[in-house]
């Protein structure tokens, strides 16, 4: 029984450390590729964004190609996810499709912001204007959608919180965990509202929280996917 | 056969005379920084004492409202940690600005 | 079976439960952040700061504090209850402190209506997109603080309230304690300190 069981469960170990790999790459084409890390001035003028925008076009269009690629890869780390919150709230499947969704909801605006850049840099000779209009777009993509992974968060949350057996999935410290993260994701909805300040896409609190926490989120539940992977390789039967 | 009975014993008994205490402490302290403030408003080591009365209300609360005096010492000792590293960075970023 | 007396004095318990102090800590923590940033910036412009924090709606934020430090000693209470057993009293002192609750959320709306209607809003300046952010951003913990007392309630209402009741009212009460606790430190950093 577990001999035809273990190679599913090496796959979706796989995939969970492929989110961390993502994760990284995603990194690197923000920083040192993009120098976006941390996020163009909101308040820089129209010049002052098309001058970045044409001295670092390939370093912005590369690092973009790496954000979209690596986003793709996130996606099976989620399923990987969503199964354990699928055995959490067996038989139900709500939280799992509720993880499943939101994870799509949170990424469709980072690859529109790749776009945007991407398509700022394309044509140096556009005029001042456009370009940053395609990057207030691309900020704005990038950093403004943060209530999908709240929501995300919560789906984590309350599965594991309600997982009543005598060993749960995940601990359930790690619920509480998940409900802090995503109370700190919310306040990234609010950066339309300001050209600068801690609640601006650059700002402190609405970049570098939201930033701590999703970074926070990654890593505790890795380690909690990679620690149920492994009892779940070992157990002697399913 | 009622844990909660359990926790009655280990938090010492009177407790309902104990959480008014501490309410009536709570409230005036807060009335006391209250006047306080509104007479402080160019001195700043009056504001600096209430800022340090706000943490010791809050300290309070965490210890007698929220049950940590019977709590394991870790987790105790880090909210004690908290309150007093958040005290000090606060009362330190307020003696930041110039005097007005 | 239950060990009594002298020996559970000696033994220590987590109010709730262990992971639920990593949400109560983190928030605490999260404030504080959000306290320091504020600080930082009051620095910075030491004049406006105090200027627009005399249009604050100071008696406001008195009466809230002396409302939510009330709304604990409530919970508080309801938790002692519990313990003994007396059931009515829990249920009443767990409205009392959902009613408080209730008027906070009121109040809030009447302190910021009329700083509106004093064309005083989001963007005003940098010390009022504060007020309305940290006082909006706690006004949520106190929404769901508001959920997790009714949930109290209604879980203290079954004739046999399961297994787990003590855990339950112990982390709830811990939760709406912190919401009030927030706010003390809310009013001082905002409303009193100069």
């Amino acid at each position: 029984m577990s001999g035809e069981s273990r190679p599913h469960y090496a796959a979706e170990l796989v995939c969970a450390w492929m989110g961390l790999a993502a994760m990284g790459v995603i990194f690197v084409g923000i920083w040192p590729l993009m120098h976006f890390f941390p996020p163009l001035d909101p308040a820089l003028t129209a010049r002052e964004v098309a001058a970045i925008y044409r001295s670092n076009a390939t370093g912005i269009i590369v690092g973009g190609m790496c954000m979209l690629g690596a986003s793709s890869m996130l996606m099976p780390f989620y399923c990987a996810l969503a199964l354990q919150v699928a055995r959490m709230e067996a038989p139900s499947k709500l939280w799992t499709y509720s993880l499943l969704t939101t994870s799509v909801m949170g990424f469709v605006p980072l690859i529109i912001a790749e776009m945007l850049f991407s398509t700022a840099a394309y044509r140096p000779d556009r005029s001042d204007e456009i370009i940053r209009v395609l990057n207030d777009f691309g900020f704005i993509m990038f950093v403004g959608p943060s209530l999908p992974g709240t929501v995300q968060m919560l789906s984590v949350a309350i599965p594991v919180l309600a997982d009543r057996r005598a060993q749960p999935v995940f601990p359930r410290w790690v619920g509480y965990l998940n409900v802090w993260t995503a109370i700190l994701a919310t306040p990234g909805c609010l950066v339309t509202l300001f050209l600068h300040g801690p609640f601006a896409w650059n700002g402190a609190i609405s970049f570098w929280v939201a930033f701590i926490a999703f970074g926070i989120w990654m890593m505790v539940n890795f380690w909690a996917m990679r620690g149920a992977l492994l009892r779940q390789i070992s157990a002697p039967s399913d | 056969m009622n844990p909660m009975m359990r926790c009655a014993e280990a938090l010492g008994f009177r407790p309902r005379l104990r959480v008014t205490v501490v309410w009536m402490l709570l409230i005036l302290a807060t009335l006391l920084s209250w006047d306080s403030a509104r007479h402080s408003a160019t001195h700043r080591l009056l504001a600096s004492a209430v800022l340090v009365i706000a943490f010791v209300k809050a300290r309070l609360i965490g210890v007698e409202f929220m049950e940590l005096r019977v709590a394991p010492i870790a987790l105790r000792a880090a909210f004690e940690l908290w309150a007093i590293g958040a005290c000090a960075v606060l009362l330190a970023l307020y003696w930041l600005h110039p005097a007005l | 079976m239950d060990a009594a007396g002298p020996a559970a004095r000696t033994r220590t318990h987590v109010p709730g439960e262990p992971g639920l102090w990593v949400l109560i800590l983190g928030d605490l923590l999260a404030f504080s952040a959000f306290f320091g940033v504020f600080m930082y910036h009051r620095a910075q412009r030491p004049a406006l700061y105090a200027a627009s924090q005399t249009m604050l709606g100071a008696a406001f934020g008195l009466f809230n504090t002396l409302l939510l430090l009330t709304s604990s000693w409530f919970v508080a209470l309801a938790v002692a209850a519990a313990r003994s057993g007396t059931r009515p009293r829990v249920l009443r002192l767990l409205l009392a402190a959902i009613g408080c609750g209730a008027a906070f959320v009121a109040s809030k709306a009447l302190e910021w209506g009329s700083r509106i209607a004093q064309g005083i809003t989001l963007n005003t300046d940098e010390f009022f997109t504060f007020y309305y952010m940290l006082t909006g951003f706690h006004l949520v913990h106190v929404l769901i603080g508001i959920a997790v007392l009714g949930y109290l309630f209604n879980r203290s209402r079954r004739p046999e309230p399961g297994p787990g009741y003590a855990a339950v009212m112990e982390g709830g009460a811990a939760f709406w304690h912190l919401v009030d606790l927030l706010w003390v430190l809310l009013f001082a950093v905002l409303y009193l300190v100069k």
